[in-house]
């Protein structure tokens, strides 16, 4: 037996996994039905089975190495035709839940997140700094507000940036760090695949990661496999809608800064600029990815649509408040500012 | 219509509602101690789905031959009255005192038929037959099947009234040929009801992931057994629907609809058995074929572990366990690719097939017809075990599971309740010698255990004679 | 009384299109000696039947000839009582419908029927029932779930129950279990067996006398007459019994026969049943040290599902692990239990406790092989899993090892065991073919069975065991078959199966048992021959002591005296009349069936001499499901040549040769033997009729070699009921052989 392995269930991960969405992981019987009508899945070690198997045995070190629970894209085809109501699918997101937790960098954070009763003070963290940052930049004189409202007096830009900047690279590098703690895991060999399958040397292996990596930014852009999950095919222009409205918001933020700082062009920029132009478009772009009519007239009714997107609450959350910072300066009635 | 005058009652011990293997062996078996037993079967023949069987698990034995000393005994015993086309309005009463409002519809054919087929030859209407799944065609008088009992034609009510039928009315030399026969109610008494309605196939077109009713080379199992059967469709030969080509390489479903959350939350008990069978019949014709099976659990207990076994040693049967997950088709030669990971090597594969079978469950027929006096069903719609008001079930009423199950719980079933009806076995025994002794006397409807169904010239559905 | 004939011959269903009526019936009356011939537009109507039912009253005629349809077609209808003999033509069938109309062969076909039924008439009384004062009581051998049900259905029913428990209490395995796992919706969570209220019941009902620790010392007499000893603690008892139900249930697959698992490791590694007893006296600990076990491991099909142990699935043992891997849970939450099967097999509603046991998070299923079983040093075991779906092998630490073992009839006996004296191994491993062919191997080694029944039959003190050693049926729509009639086996001695499945057997088998007695009481048959009154009558003084009957009877019927003469016991008989196939004296007879019957009939046939170029095949045809078939080709008007006169028998078994040598004596050209399906899968429903056909068939060809006929001459088929559509091929494929072979030398001596 030359990979015998010793196995000791872990209940707590077992129950972790159930707290965190994938509660019908035992109902499985492993009849892999999920992983025959999965259009993603590879043919050879398909997902979701194994990982539903070994998330129902509670092995713990062999999911966290698992490079399959990423590949998923959450279409939850495999859920609709699961003929035992496991969810496979929310299994998987549930599975990725405490990867998260488990490998973010410190561990602290991880927890935190993990935890809703630390949602409180999650929320509260960033709003005592922004507030530190008003009081050092104002202290304390708010005679301003009578006179012609103005950003930068309530938060000058230099502030923002000095603060910003240096937490954006802070972030980066933590989130680096926890990447480079699962990647370590990758490592060592899972039972799956005892000997992962070794990069040819040279040039070959470089064309092999070249040719991967531009396949994955292709599907990326394209979302060309999430179309092809057949429950939630509206949900991949949704999906879509939001992602370029991210990716928009993130373009607008730089290309302001830039333009503030190399062109001198004071904010607040006109509304008919270019640069605000892209602001809006993208915000347009996320709301409509949010509230797309495709994703009522996709398979599910109402309820069956809630309690699918009920683990994703956080990310709507966010999605609808920043686009509204954005939009409601220019729409609200505004004496003036610009 | 008119209403319909309740003129005839038939008095009786036992009532059992269904005429298939569980049906007819609870009320011979009760006949054959002596007591009376009226049997209902709401299509125009006994035999029930056993009827459309090929062969019998494991012994591959044909129903056929269990039918022939079934029917037998029910011929030679002037204790069992067999209403066919029959269907129960109402039950009232209790244990020991049961009433049934029962209604005959018209077969259009008398007592005098003497299934000689001259009214067939001349019949120009032709109809769905529903024998073999619609698969073929039967003329609009036709003879139930080859066992059918009574061995009598009957007229699709359908085109009872059409002009053309006149011709078959002419045909036939011994004036069995009535149209314009109209239902009857009639009531029979009885101290104790036997439900045993039997199942109907899941209908496999809700598995919209596995192609049946899209692609013609998918079918279910029923339909297996018709193609294998002499007298089905095919007449035995086993081929591919779209272009009758032969078998090379085939797949059988399992779990088609059971244990399944969204269809059958239930296993249906014979669908592992019943594969293995149907791989037989083809192995018997195409010795080289491929024959794929896709399981989660193989389900052959007792001794139906040497028939699994006995498959196993087939070098050209392969078991994948693995459940198929979705069937797509190939556009050009229609073959059906069925999608499957077999879970002990991790390899999903797509395999084309020339032919795919879905094991389909059984639905309990108690579902669109609950049994009366609110007898408690279980949230799948069988029968639940010690039913409150003394109906009981037999068969697959209570139960999915195989012939001989369905023969020992109908036994069973013909057991519990009419045996401690009050009257004492003494009168019940004089009883039946009373009617026992009417095997002297032919059994003319006229006098037969309390049968007053006379015999007016327009009795639909006399005493089966 | 004076046999008078009246014979009949219907026109319907194009019988008058094809045969010469008049001719018909002159041959009846000239040839037939038949008192007259009456011809009807359609003797199955009522009119038709009122001609015959005044011809009975004015003409006083007892017997009658109906040239119609088959003799399976509306037999109610041609029924006119015990004292009438009637006899069905089936010159439809078998006549007009599968040869050319108006054909010279196809009339000399319908007439030598008409001849052949005469001759039988003139040749056979109605039958007689056997008169006998009989029991009706009830004995049940077993008071396990089974016999407790079939006890108390019996009783319920009025009829007065004798219940032998071997054990000083009543309850059987069901005592012995804690919980069991749920019968009745929602099917979800292990319950009560619902035992007590049965045994209440049981012991409070007047109808029914418990023998507890007692058991059948001698069984012997026929149904309706059994004169049961029972060894009550010592002293005798002696009971009239009607019929009998062995429900003496199942014993476990020995356990030291489960090394290769494990077993006699450690005191930790026990089987399902010593769990359950734990579980029944209170806590699941571990033997070894008494602690709870933090970790289990159940190993499915220990001995079940195995060449060298028990090839058959013991059917209970999935779910029994289910419930005991709650039990362990519920103990201890922090224990683990792992269950390692090869399928898991919770049929119809049962697959919802499969899903309710999945759904405790420290209970793992997987598929797998057993590798190996150790013990640690540390004392607890090592398991080690291949082919697991984990897709890589795997091994557990276990405080407790329990093997799901399998389960055996109480009446299995183990070879080694038998003692000396009985020194013979179970003819199961000796029943090849070859026990059969030679007919006295088969009968001398009757069974040595277990000494339950011990019934004093010639041919074994218990019931004869299927393949596994389970007195079961070997019928898929006769579940009840028995080959001792009226002694029926039920629950867990007849298979494997759960206790709801024992309980509805036991009931099964109550009626059967109450069915049984009454059709007795009127000396009627029972199944498959339900209701037939003929009985076997031996004529004793020509017997040579051959002992060929006494061992070929399938059903144990004959024994014998001390100078080996066959003692019939009429009320055992199924009247299949092998007995009467096997007599080579031709001393046994029935009334409605018997050899001199036959041998009149074949000498009645009229045999065209070798010039008219017609030769003569004779047919003898199982009507059970041969002559089925053969109607069935009649009703798809498939032709076949007119040569062939079909005779059906009760059963191929009850063929006498003598048959064959007066055929042929009488110049038929050709003898074909038509029947079931033999050997493992057998369709007989005498068990064997066209296996010893087709034995006795050899000692025919060896005659026929001393007389230099050929011995292609005597043909022998096995025809399913549904392979009507090879009746034209055989027959008319063994024409050929016949006109090849030439016609019959013997002819027209």
């Amino acid at each position: 037996m030359e990979n015998m392995q010793t196995i000791s269930p872990d209940l707590e991960f077992i129950r972790n996994i159930k707290k965190a969405g994938g509660q019908d992981v035992k109902k499985c019987y492993q009849c892999a039905t999920c992983a025959a009508v999965c259009s993603i899945s590879p043919a050879q070690q398909p997902f979701p089975r194994k990982e539903m198997l070994l998330a129902g045995w509670g092995q713990k070190d062999e999911l966290f190495k698992d490079p399959d629970i990423w590949l998923c894209h959450q279409c939850n085809d495999c859920t609709i035709y699961c003929p035992r109501g496991a969810k496979p699918g929310d299994v998987l997101a549930a599975v990725r839940f405490n990867v998260f937790e488990n490998f973010a960098f410190p561990s602290f954070m991880g927890r935190a997140l993990a935890n809703p009763k630390a949602l409180p003070l999650l929320i509260l963290a960033p709003m005592i700094i922004i507030a530190a940052l008003i009081w050092g930049a104002t202290r304390g004189d708010f005679s301003f507000l009578n006179e012609k409202i103005v950003y930068s007096k309530l938060l000058p830009h230099i502030w923002i940036e000095a603060f910003f900047i240096p937490g954006s690279i802070l972030t980066a590098l933590l989130a680096l760090a926890g990447l480079l703690r699962f990647w370590k895991g990758l490592e060592t060999p899972s039972l799956w695949t005892p000997h992962p399958r070794p990069l040819p040397q040279g040039e070959r292996g470089f064309r092999e990661v070249l040719d991967g990596a531009v396949a994955t930014v292709k599907d990326l852009l394209t979302h060309g496999s999430l179309r092809d999950c057949g429950t939630n095919k509206p949900r991949a222009w949704a999906h879509l809608l939001v992602f370029f409205g991210f990716i928009g918001a993130a373009a607008t933020a730089g290309l302001a800064v830039l333009a503030m700082r190399l062109f001198h062009l004071d904010p607040p920029i006109p509304l008919a600029h270019p640069i605000k132009w892209l602001g809006n478009a993208s915000a347009v772009l996320g709301i409509a990815g949010i509230f797309n009519p495709g994703l009522k007239a996709g398979r599910h009714s109402c309820s069956r649509l809630h309690n699918l997107l009920l683990p994703h609450r956080h990310r709507l959350f966010s999605f609808v408040l920043c686009p509204l910072f954005q939009v409601c300066p220019h729409v609200l009635p505004d004496p003036g500012s610009c | 219509m008119a209403e319909i005058k309740i003129n005839d009652s038939i008095n009786s011990d036992v009532l059992v509602v269904g005429g298939g293997i569980a049906g007819m062996t609870a009320a011979i078996e009760i006949a054959e101690t002596g007591r009376r037993a009226v049997l209902l079967e709401q299509k125009a023949s006994l035999g029930g789905q056993v009827a459309t069987f090929h062969q019998y698990f494991p012994k591959l034995c044909p129903p056929a031959c269990g039918m022939e000393i079934n029917l037998k005994r029910i011929r030679v015993n002037p204790l069992i009255t067999v209403l066919t086309l029959s269907q129960v309005k109402k039950i009232s009463g209790s244990p020991g005192a049961y009433e049934a409002e029962i209604v005959l519809n018209p077969r259009f054919v008398n007592e005098k038929c003497t299934a000689c087929g001259d009214c067939e030859k001349a019949c120009e209407i032709e109809r769905n037959n529903d024998f073999n799944y619609g698969l073929d065609k039967t003329k609009a008088v036709y003879l139930p099947h080859l066992m059918a009992y009574p061995l009598r034609y009957v007229i699709d009510p359908k085109f009872a009234a059409d002009e053309r039928m006149k011709k078959c009315l002419a045909a036939c030399k011994y004036g069995a040929i009535e149209l314009d026969m109209k239902p009857r109610n009639i009531r029979v008494k009885a101290d104790a009801v036997v439900w045993a309605a039997g199942w109907k196939p899941y209908d496999a077109a809700k598995l919209d992931q596995l192609g049946f009713g899209k692609y013609p080379n998918v079918i279910t199992n029923v339909i297996m057994e018709r193609f294998a059967s002499l007298s089905g469709p095919t007449a035995g030969k086993i081929t591919r629907p779209s272009d009758a080509k032969e078998i090379k390489k085939i797949g059988f479903v399992q779990c088609a609809g059971s244990r399944d959350d969204k269809h059958l939350a239930y296993c249906s008990t014979v669908c592992c058995t019943a594969s293995m069978k149907q791989a037989a019949y083809i192995r018997e014709r195409y010795p080289q074929a491929e024959i794929h099976i896709f399981y989660i659990d193989a389900r052959s207990p007792g001794r139906l572990e040497d028939f699994y076994a006995k498959l196993q040693k087939d070098s050209k049967v392969f078991f994948h366990r693995g459940k198929v997950g979705k069937i797509t088709e190939n556009p050009q030669n229609k073959n059906p690719i069925v999608a499957a990971e077999n879970t002990l090597t991790g390899e999903r594969r797509a395999l084309e097939l020339d032919m795919a079978v879905l094991a389909t469950g059984m639905v309990p027929n108690t579902l669109d017809e609950p049994p009366p006096l609110n007898t408690a069903l279980d949230d799948f719609g069988f029968i639940a075990p010690g039913a409150s008001q003394g109906i009981i079930g037999a068969g697959t009423a209570v139960r999915p599971m195989d012939v001989s199950a369905s023969v020992q719980n109908a036994t069973a079933a013909a057991a519990v309740r009419p045996m401690d009806v009050s009257a004492s076995v003494q009168n019940a025994t004089a009883a039946a010698m009373k009617a026992l002794a009417l095997v002297s006397r032919p059994r003319q409807p006229a006098d037969n255990a309390g049968v007053s169904l006379l015999k007016s010239d327009k009795t639909p559905e006399a005493v089966a004679v | 009384m004076e046999t008078k004939i009246g014979s009949y011959i219907c026109q319907g269903c194009d019988i008058a299109n094809s045969l010469d009526i008049d001719k018909l019936a002159k041959i009846a009356v000239e040839e037939g000696k038949a008192a007259f011939c009456k011809s009807h537009q359609a003797l199955c109507s009522r009119e038709g039947g009122d001609l015959i039912r005044s011809d009975i009253e004015k003409e006083k005629i007892n017997r009658a000839a109906i040239a119609a349809c088959s003799q399976r077609v509306f037999p109610e209808l041609f029924d006119f009582g015990k004292d009438v003999l009637t006899d069905r033509i089936a010159i439809r069938e078998q006549a007009a419908w599968t040869h050319e109309p108006k054909n010279e062969d196809g009339q000399m076909l319908a007439e030598d029927y008409i001849r052949m039924s005469l001759a039988k008439l003139q040749n056979s009384e109605p039958a007689v029932p056997y008169a006998a004062q009989t029991s009706k009581d009830i004995l049940v051998i077993g008071a396990g779930i089974a016999g407790l049900t079939a006890a108390q259905a019996a009783a319920k029913a009025g009829y007065k129950v004798a219940l032998v428990e071997k054990q000083d209490r009543l309850g059987g395995w069901a005592a012995k279990f804690r919980k069991v796992f749920p019968k009745h919706p929602p099917y979800r969570d292990p319950e009560d067996s619902g035992l007590n209220d049965l045994v209440k019941a049981v012991e409070t009902n007047p109808n029914i006398t418990i023998y507890k620790s007692s058991a059948a010392a001698k069984i012997s007499g026929q149904p309706g007459k059994f004169e049961v000893t029972l060894d009550k603690a010592g002293q005798n008892v002696k009971l009239d019994i009607g019929s009998i139900i062995l429900a003496c249930g199942w014993k476990p697959y020995e356990a030291d026969k489960l090394g290769h698992l494990g077993f006699g490791l450690s005191p930790d590694v026990i089987t399902n049943a010593a769990m359950e007893e734990m579980a029944l006296k209170g806590d699941i600990k571990r033997p070894s040290d008494g602690k709870p076990p933090e970790s289990v491991v159940f190993i499915q099909c220990a001995g079940s599902r195995d060449e060298n142990h028990l090839p058959y699935c013991s059917a209970v043992c999935c779910r029994v692990s289910l419930k005991q891997a709650l039990y362990v849970r519920g103990r201890n939450p922090q224990a683990k239990v792992y269950i390692i099967y090869k399928d898991i097999r919770s049929p119809a509603q049962y697959e919802r406790f499969y899903a309710q046991v999945q759904e405790d998070e420290g209970i793992f299923l997987t598929k797998g092989e057993i590798a190996r079983v150790a013990k640690e040093s540390d004392g607890r075991i090592k398991v080690e899993v291949k082919e697991t779906l984990l897709g890589h092998d795997i091994s557990l630490k276990a405080d407790l090892v329990v093997l799901a073992a399998g389960m055996v009839a109480a009446t299995k006996v183990e070879p080694e065991k038998t003692d000396s004296s009985e020194a013979k191994t179970p003819v199961e491993e000796s029943k090849g073919p070859d026990a059969a062919l030679d007919g006295k191997k088969a009968a001398s080694c009757a069974e040595p069975g277990a000494r339950i029944l011990n019934l004093s039959y010639r041919q074994g003190t218990d019931l004869p065991t299927l393949k596994y050693g389970f007195p079961d049926s070997h019928f898929i729509c006769f579940p009840y078959e028995t080959r001792r009639t009226a002694i029926y086996a039920a629950g867990g001695v007849r298979a494997p199966m759960d206790l709801a499945s024992a309980a509805t057997d036991g009931q099964g088998a109550a009626l059967k048992a109450i069915q049984a007695v009454e059709a007795i009481a009127r000396g009627a048959a029972v199944h498959p021959r339900s209701g037939d009154l003929s009985w076997p009558e031996f004529f004793m003084q020509r017997c040579t002591s051959c002992k060929r009957c006494t061992e070929e009877c399938p059903f144990g019927a004959l024994d014998e005296d001390a100078k080996g003469t066959p003692l019939p016991n009429p009320l055992r008989c199924r009247r299949c009349a092998t007995c009467m196939g096997s007599c080579p004296e031709r001393i046994v007879s029935f009334k409605n069936y018997n050899v001199n019957m036959i041998s009149k009939m074949i000498k009645s046939m009229h045999i065209p001499d070798e010039f008219e170029e017609k030769p003569r095949i004779l047919a003898f045809v199982c009507e059970n499901d041969a002559l089925a078939s053969i109607d069935m080709a009649g009703f798809k008007r498939l032709k076949y040549n007119a040569m062939v006169r079909i005779i059906p028998l009760r059963c191929l078994g009850s063929l006498n040769t003598v048959w064959i040598s007066d055929a042929l004596a009488s110049g038929v050209d050709g003898v074909l033997l038509i029947g079931c399906k033999k050997d493992e899968d057998y369709q007989c429903h005498f068990v064997r009729g066209s296996e010893l056909a087709s034995y006795r068939l050899g000692n025919v060809k060896e005659k026929l070699k001393q007389l230099s006929l050929e011995d292609e001459r005597i043909g022998m088929h096995e025809l399913a009921i549904t392979d009507f559509h090879k009746i034209p091929g055989i027959f008319d494929d063994f024409l050929k052989v016949i006109v090849k072979v030439g016609p019959n030398p013997y002819k027209g001596m």
